[in-house]
């Protein structure tokens, strides 16, 4: 075994020496034949001749000891992979073009397979992350709510499945301490949360139980960019007490810096948390809002479906104690986290992984056409092999050995065309589709794009390997029949007919995007975004918002100013919202319909340009003190009370007019009607609005400015008033709501900028290959022209004849191309707005272009075919 | 005039030079005349068949080979048998044994 090796080993690196011996050793034997003779009495001549005819042909022997050597293979890999690359290095032009095509096609593939990789294949950053799972839990029509404290304390006991139950919330805080006052994301967590997520803090310790005992906050801990940018990195901040309002908190550890929170959108938990204190508080009776997202880490071994079984039947019994949740139809789901954080971005990934794929199968048969054609060329060397010996096997494995050679080298060059594109993406990237992971290329990309390439090499040269191998050996040592086969012919065709069907179908599939995101572009949101400004600053009761609210009505240029507590499109912290009934509903659908709640001041529909379609807008006088009202949107109307009127009705909402947070159902009249706004999507409507005064509903609020001129310039005169009424208020989270519109499009946008690209690329790849193809087919025939012209056929004649016989296999590519899209126009789906993906306009479109374009391409060089010069391509040869 | 060569099946040539290299280490020559000799001149074996089968059996381990000197002083391979050989030798030897006696046998009796 080991012998075997040895001398393979032996004969494949040291094949010079090897060789030699063989050599020596056969030369001995000859010799020694000759003095045998020579030693029985023959001439020294005759001695010589006789050896000879006996030893027979000297390299045959050579031959079989090769083989008997059984290194036989990767010698002539070796050989070949030598060759391939010579003969590339001899046709530059053919070579550049066909590695050019390649890197485009694997190097596209590269960039997109970096961000499935990081996306959906990489685990989260979190210890165990397959443990992990999200709890999702349904109240009314909604299944992905939040849990209340006294939920998550019975399911920690309950569930024997579940080795730990954590949950967050966050908000926004000022950062304790001396200094300038900076708002940053606040984080109230169980005191397993962090526990769950991170190994270990970067200094100090996580939260331990006794930490959430007092009354109040008394343990806090930081992440690593806060702690470089606020503590310089010190580590002496550990165990210090920083001032936080009327006492102090102290800073018990810190997190590591690549931490992050990786949560499913909809959650509303940001990325980045800056602060984090324990939960405290009282959960032991049921009720209490539901405001915790919850997280869980399963025991080992137990799946998720044993996991929902054991949540079901924690939501049974919980509703066999509380009634209330029996109304609400309560319901707890289990998700893992990875699947959920995904869930969204998936399908999109996934499909422009499949663009991606169809423009490298488009450059795959470009190469095989140049191949093919190339393959003529060396019609007679290949004949010559075939002739000395050479089985069909071993022609074609010459042949794919160079392809696969070609592919490599396009993978090479791949490699630099993908980090160009992956440069591309980072630079566009919308946060809702990549903010889950860094992308960069790794040794899996890496590994990738070699298999890719082999893969590639494989699949473009097999085509040509095979028509190339079947050699009719007189023909071509003849130097006839220079390529023009009819199985060349059949297989050009067939490659020009799936380029054009694949380019039909990711134009079709672009198109709709393209069209997707016009639509979003026009999409009104309820709200006119132009010019206005927003911003955040430290809580304050009613006097201070109004306070505030009037200063900033003094600013000159400031046309309206009020404040909200969620401003549309923002994602960036917990929205509320709950069930709504009018009166006269019976209790068991009490809990049927959810609405999303905000608490606003008088002007708040002027300042972001809402339209009031009926009654009014809240006053000063509309507190809590009086009686209570609200105004609706349209959608809440419509849905209430279809076709009759809402003015005057009475609603049962929940509200907070004791405080903050403190929230009890409480009936309101309706005053108002508004359109309704898109809060949470462009595309779709999620939950109708109902808006309450702020007296009836304190809590951190946005403040919102409309500028007569540009919002940007308000900034200043913002700040001088906020510290008029305030000295240490920070002024935070500044953004125009143009911005949040922005950051809503952006998804869309950046699809139908990738799809565009991937289709403009097929579509010259196409062009590129039905040009060339044509050219080609000319070029062998210009004999024939030659002939047909002298036989006085018009130029006309030959220009249609050539045209119909090109133009030929993209018609039955677009045909195909049609049926295709029409295939997979479904997938698309979940990505398009205001266009059915069966849209039989867009079908027509781009059948009509791709038609025009296809015959474009054949009928430029075919216009030089009718030019042809008789006398010239009589002679040619 | 030239002898009649008879063609040797591929397992009975390796037997056949094992059993040349039994008494010692030669050179392919040498196994080719010993074969010679020995079998009354009846069987020629080619160095068309004979250094394939050598470089197999070098493979599988049965025979080593090193460069040295021959008789007349010029650079030869030889080759010797090893021990797993030798047991290669013995095992084959008796299946040959075998075979022909059946062999022998069955056109007896036919």
């Amino acid at each position: 075994m080991l012998s075997d090796l040895r001398i393979r080993l032996r004969a494949l690196f040291r094949r010079h020496a090897v060789e030699g011996e063989l050599d020596d050793e056969l030369r001995f034997h000859f010799d020694q034949q000759v003095e045998k003779y020579v030693r029985s009495g023959l001439m020294r001549e005759e001695a010589l001749r006789r050896a000879r005819i006996e030893f027979g042909g000297l390299d045959q022997v050579k031959e079989e000891c090769r083989d008997a050597r059984g290194s036989q293979f990767l010698e002539t890999l070796a050989q070949d992979v030598r060759y391939g690359l010579r003969i590339l290095r001899k046709s530059p032009g053919f070579t550049s073009v066909a590695v050019l095509t390649l890197a485009l096609g694997i190097g596209a593939n590269t960039a997109i397979f970096t961000v499935v990789h990081a996306v959906l294949l990489n685990p989260l950053p979190y210890p165990e992350s397959e443990r992990l799972a999200i709890l999702g839990f349904g109240i009314g029509n909604e299944h992905r709510a939040p849990a209340s404290g006294y939920q998550l304390e019975q399911i920690r006991e309950r569930s024997r499945l579940f080795e730990q139950v954590g949950g967050i919330w966050v908000t926004n805080s000022v950062v304790p301490g001396e200094g300038e006052p900076e708002q940053v994301r606040l984080g109230v967590v169980t005191d397993n949360f962090l526990s769950l997520l991170c190994a270990k803090p970067a200094a100090g310790r996580l939260f331990m139980r006794e930490d959430a005992q007092s009354n109040v906050p008394s343990a806090l801990i930081i992440s690593y960019s806060l702690w470089q940018r606020r503590f310089g990195g010190d580590p002496g901040v550990i165990g210090r007490a920083l001032r936080a309002g009327e006492g102090s908190i102290t800073v018990v550890g810190v997190l590591p810096r690549d931490f992050r929170l990786v949560f499913p959108d909809d959650s509303n938990v940001p990325l980045n948390v800056d602060l984090f204190v324990p939960l405290q508080g009282d959960f032991s009776k049921p009720g209490g809002p539901s405001f915790i997202h919850t997280i869980v880490r399963l025991s080992r071994g137990a799946s998720v479906a044993q996991a929902q079984a054991e949540a079901d039947e924690i939501a049974a019994q919980l509703r066999r104690i509380d009634p209330q949740l029996v109304q609400d139809n309560f319901s707890i789901g289990v998700a893992p986290l990875h699947d959920d954080d995904v869930r969204n971005v998936r399908r999109t990934i996934l499909l422009l992984f499949g663009g991606v794929a169809f423009v490298l199968v488009i450059a795959c048969a470009n190469v095989a056409n140049l191949l093919l054609a190339r393959s003529g060329a060396r019609m007679r060397e290949t004949t010559i092999r075939a002739a000395l010996g050479a089985p069909r096997s071993r022609t074609i494995r010459q042949l794919l050995t160079e392809s696969i050679v070609l592919g490599l080298l396009g993978g090479v060059a791949a490699i630099a065309v993908g980090w160009g594109a992956l440069q591309g993406l980072l630079a566009l990237r919308p946060e809702s589709l990549l903010r889950l992971a860094t992308l960069r290329l790794d040794v899996t990309v890496f590994l990738y794009t070699l298999a890719i390439s082999v893969l590639t090499g494989t699949v473009f040269g097999l085509v040509p390997a095979f028509a190339a191998s079947h050699v009719d050996l007189i023909a071509g040592l003849r130097g006839a029949g220079r390529g023009a086969t009819p199985q060349k012919k059949r297989s050009r065709a067939l490659l020009i007919c799936a380029e054009v069907a694949l380019s039909f179908a990711l134009l079709a599939g672009t198109a709709l995007l393209v069209r997707t995101f016009i639509s979003v572009l026009r999409v009104n949101p309820g709200f006119q975004a132009k010019n206005v400004l927003t911003f955040t600053t430290s809580p304050g009761d009613y006097n201070f918002v109004r306070e505030l609210q009037r200063g900033l009505l003094t600013i000159p240029e400031v046309q309206s100013a009020s404040l909200v507590s969620h401003l549309p499109l923002d994602d960036s912290h917990g929205n509320w919202y709950d069930a709504y009934y009018p009166e006269g509903t019976p209790p068991a659908e009490q809990s049927s319909n959810l609405a999303d709640s905000r608490s606003i001041l008088p002007g708040y529909f002027a300042t972001i340009g809402a339209t009031l379609i009926e009654g009014r807008d809240f006053t000063d006088a509309d507190d809590a003190a009086h009686q209570h009202v609200a105004i609706i949107d349209d959608a809440l109307a419509q849905q209430t009370w279809p076709g009759q009127e809402p003015l005057g009705r009475k609603l049962n909402i929940s509200d907070s007019p004791k405080g903050p947070y403190q929230f009890e159902r409480d009936w309101v009249v309706v005053v108002g009607v508004v359109k309704h706004v898109q809060y949470h999507s462009l595309t779709t409507m999620v939950r109708p609005q109902v808006y309450v005064p702020y007296q009836l509903a304190p809590r951190p609020v946005s403040f919102v400015v409309r500028s007569e001129g540009l919002a940007a310039s308000l900034l200043g005169p913002i700040r001088e008033q906020v510290a008029k009424l305030n000295k240490g208020a920070p002024v935070a989270r500044v953004i125009t709501l143009d911005d949040l519109v922005e950051h809503a499009r952006a998804q869309n946008r950046f699809v139908a900028f990738l799809a565009v690209v991937l289709a403009a690329i097929a579509l010259l790849l196409a062009c590129i290959g039905i040009a060339g193809v044509t050219a080609y087919s000319i070029a062998q025939r210009t004999g024939e022209i030659g002939i047909r012209l002298t036989l006085g056929a018009q130029p006309t004649e030959i220009l249609r004849m050539i045209l119909s016989q090109n133009f030929a296999p993209v018609a039955v590519g677009l045909a195909a191309g049609l049926v295709l899209s029409m295939a997979l126009a479904p997938l698309l789906q979940g990505l398009l707005f205001g266009v059915k993906p069966g849209d039989p306009f867009n079908y027509a479109a781009v059948l009509a272009f791709l038609a025009f374009v296809g015959a474009l391409a054949c009928y430029l060089p075919a216009r030089r075919a009718a030019r042809v010069d008789p006398v010239i391509a009589l002679r040619y040869e | 005039m030239r002898e009649q060569s008879i063609d040797l099946p591929q397992g009975t040539l390796d037997l056949l030079i094992l059993r040349a290299l039994a008494l010692g280490p030669k050179h392919g020559w040498a196994i080719s005349e010993r074969i010679h000799q020995v079998s009354s001149k009846v069987l020629q074996v080619q160095q068309g068949s004979l250094y394939p089968a050598l470089h197999r059996l070098e493979r599988r381990g049965w025979v080593k080979a090193h460069w040295g000197a021959s008789e007349n002083n010029r650079r030869a391979k030889y080759y010797e048998l090893t021990r797993s050989g030798r047991k290669q030798l013995a095992a084959e030897e008796g299946e040959w044994k075998k075979l022909a006696a059946a062999v022998a046998q069955v056109l007896e009796t036919a």
